[in-house]
């Protein structure tokens, strides 16, 4: 337990001490941020270290970075820095009691066993190559590589509540950012009853113990979409919001599979604003690339060497067509990019419903079921917030604040792009689907990663549409 | 009376429909809609390879194998999409499988051993991928000789009914086949 703590305990201080140094001070934006930067650290010093074969030394060249950093840190802050880090190393030895001393574990499932397999190699120093196939591209990268620091042939146990407290710190930052004028009662009323309406089912609370890297990717969507909202309302994409949304969009895409693809249409509204500067167009859009092209070089992909590219080249065409957007002669395209997804993400979910009826006819009725009946454990919680933002969004476009509007507009992507990338999943082996029936199906699984965005969207509709702010300061 | 904070609230038709609606999910969340255990208490296993044995997954044999012996060797796994089960390549590669030999089918003993000559030797149970007749798994069992089996062993995979097939040590097999 003790070195589990230790672990955990040195990751929260790293990323805090790492966030505070980039700007984020705000303590509950530190603690995500810290998850976030300690992913970059562990990804990149892992691959590299891989890349030479010297991937032995990656754990102890892993923590010494963090080591630094909260030296730095420490060095620079003085007395700044104690509360994000007291929280965090709270909620480091929290999880760790839980997991250690209570013994909480996730529901058992074959994707946690193969993850937990992953993180056992990774551990091991087992060769690389080993996951070049279909199933280790699809548990993800940024997960496995840090439950792998756990003590001797173990998993770091308490990694899954803490990212789950990490996620909870997103979600509280980004409320009170932009709730910071009303009245703190009026915001606490809704949020509790939104978390009582969805915490009083299943899946919610599973998410806290479950082994796989749903959480960990909402986080990065989170902070994703945290960057884009105030980015938005503001008019302007500060440094600090552009380091917020740079290490989300990377840990969201070494995260999941599907994972760029949610982060691209998280950061689509910041993409084709006009405010947006090139280089912070480059810079979002190669987090997303440069995360993903080292992760499949890693795992030795098949995606990779289904092209007969070098990875190198690979690699270098991945992140070279990501910077096309921000190319002046495509910012006609470029500033049109939200509504040309909202339209287009429906009517290609109509078109197949029309082409591959008898094959997505099953997971219609699923997805109904999971969603609508309860099968899927979300009780009736998703669908009510769903639901009521709809409601509550469907007023005159231009009377919704900026950030509402821009929630509303992330949440119906994510809600379109998942089922879109479900269907894709399927759709690869020529059966499109949009899954089974119960807890484990991924659809269902998937929208653990949107449910904080889906949390906040609905608390901030909800106080905007019903009272109107108290005070002119500005968080 | 109201408190001061809620501002007029009251009037809000919007107010109360956030009220009502979140307040009846809530009671149909823990009155109405399925319910199962968010997590399980009292895990004390975090070792990898130990975990994955006792959750009898269906992908665990080569962690059960290499869980129990030093060097272990399979042949006869077949192709799963055809008449053989799943022995899942990557975690022969991660948990250190010395070699599969997929080439040979299953060792068909169904007319050769009965299940009560093999129950004393199944060291696990669990299901496996395969291409069954009314289902992608099948039953599936690990045999080994707790006292005679080597150290460094060889496996043979077995189809030991029409739903179920096994694997077992290569000189075990032997030995209840010779003795038939």
């Amino acid at each position: 337990m003790l070195t589990e703590l230790l672990v955990l305990s040195l990751i929260a201080v790293g990323g805090v001490s790492g966030a505070w140094l980039l700007g984020a001070r705000n303590t509950w934006l530190a603690i995500p941020v810290g998850v976030a930067i300690a992913v970059v650290l562990r990804n990149l010093s892992f691959s590299a270290l891989n890349l030479v074969g010297l991937r032995q030394f990656a754990s102890v060249t892993f923590f010494v970075l963090l080591a630094a950093v909260a030296l730095l840190a420490a060095w620079r802050a003085r007395v700044g820095l104690w509360r994000p880090l007291s929280l965090a190393v709270g909620f480091a030895l929290l999880s760790v009691l839980t997991t250690r001393w209570l013994g909480f574990l996730g529901t058992s499932h074959g994707d946690s066993l193969w993850i937990l397999s992953f993180s056992h190699l990774i551990e091991n120093n087992g060769s690389m190559e080993i996951l070049n196939g279909h199933t280790s591209i699809k548990r993800g990268f940024a997960y496995p590589l840090l439950l792998a620091l756990g003590p001797n042939q173990q998993f770091l146990s308490g990694l899954t509540p803490y990212l789950f407290a990490a996620l909870a710190s997103a979600a509280i930052w980004l409320v009170t950012t932009l709730l910071a004028k009303y009245d703190w009662r009026q915001v606490a009323l809704i949020a509790g009853l939104v978390l009582l309406a969805t915490f009083s089912s299943v899946m919610p609370l599973r998410s806290i113990y479950y082994i796989n890297g749903h959480t960990l990717a909402g986080i990065g969507m989170l902070l994703a979409a945290g960057a884009t909202v105030l980015a938005i309302r503001d008019g302007a994409l500060s440094l600090q919001n552009t380091l917020v949304a740079c290490v989300g969009i990377f840990t969201v895409s070494s995260s999941r599979a599907e994972g760029i693809a949610l982060a691209a249409l998280i950061v689509l509204p910041l993409i084709a604003a006009r405010f947006i500067a090139r280089w912070q167009i480059i810079a979002l859009i190669s987090s997303a690339t440069v995360s993903l092209g080292v992760w499949l070089a890693t795992y030795h992909s098949y995606i990779i060497h289904s092209t007969h590219l070098n990875w190198v080249v690979f690699d270098a065409l991945l992140v070279g067509l990501g910077c096309l957007p921000a190319l002046r002669w495509l910012d006609w395209l470029r500033h049109r990019l939200v509504p040309i997804a909202l339209i287009s993400m429906p009517l290609v979910l109509v078109l197949a419903e029309l082409r591959y009826s008898r094959d997505l006819a099953k997971g219609n009725r699923s997805l109904f079921a999971n969603l609508v009946l309860g099968q899927g454990f979300w009780g009736f919680g998703l669908v009510a917030i769903l639901v009521l933002i709809a409601i509550f969004s469907a007023r005159k476009w231009s009377s919704l604040t900026s950030e509402h509007r821009t929630l509303v507009i992330i949440t119906a992507s994510l809600v379109f792009g998942s089922l879109i990338a479900k269907m894709l999943d399927g759709g690869q082996f020529g059966h499109p689907t949009l899954g089974r029936l119960g807890w484990s199906d991924s659809l269902n699984r998937m929208w653990i990663q949107s449910f904080g965005i889906f949390l906040v969207a609905a608390v901030v509709a909800l106080v905007q549409s019903i009272w109107q702010p108290t005070s002119e300061q500005t968080s | 009376m109201r408190p001061a904070w809620l501002k007029g609230a009251g009037r809000s038709w919007r107010f109360w429909l956030a009220i009502i609606v979140l307040i009846l999910v809530t009671v149909a969340n823990l009155k109405v809609a399925p319910w199962r255990l968010p997590f399980t208490k009292g895990n004390r296993d975090f070792n990898v390879a130990q975990m994955i044995e006792s959750r009898r997954w269906v992908e665990a044999a080569p962690v059960v194998l290499t869980n129990h012996f030093r060097k272990v060797t399979v042949t006869n796994t077949g192709d799963r999409f055809k008449n053989g089960f799943g022995f899942e390549r990557e975690l022969v590669g991660i948990f250190g499988v010395t070699a599969v030999h997929r080439k040979n089918n299953p060792v068909d003993v169904r007319d050769r051993l009965s299940a009560s000559q093999l129950a004393s030797f199944s060291k696990y149970k669990s299901t496996v991928h395969c291409s069954g007749r009314t289902s992608k798994y099948c039953g599936f069992q690990i045999f080994w000789d707790q006292k005679q089996a080597p150290r460094d062993a060889t496996f043979v995979g077995l189809l030991t009914s029409d739903n179920a097939y096994g694997l077992i040590e290569a000189s075990l097999l032997k030995r209840l086949l010779g003795g038939n």
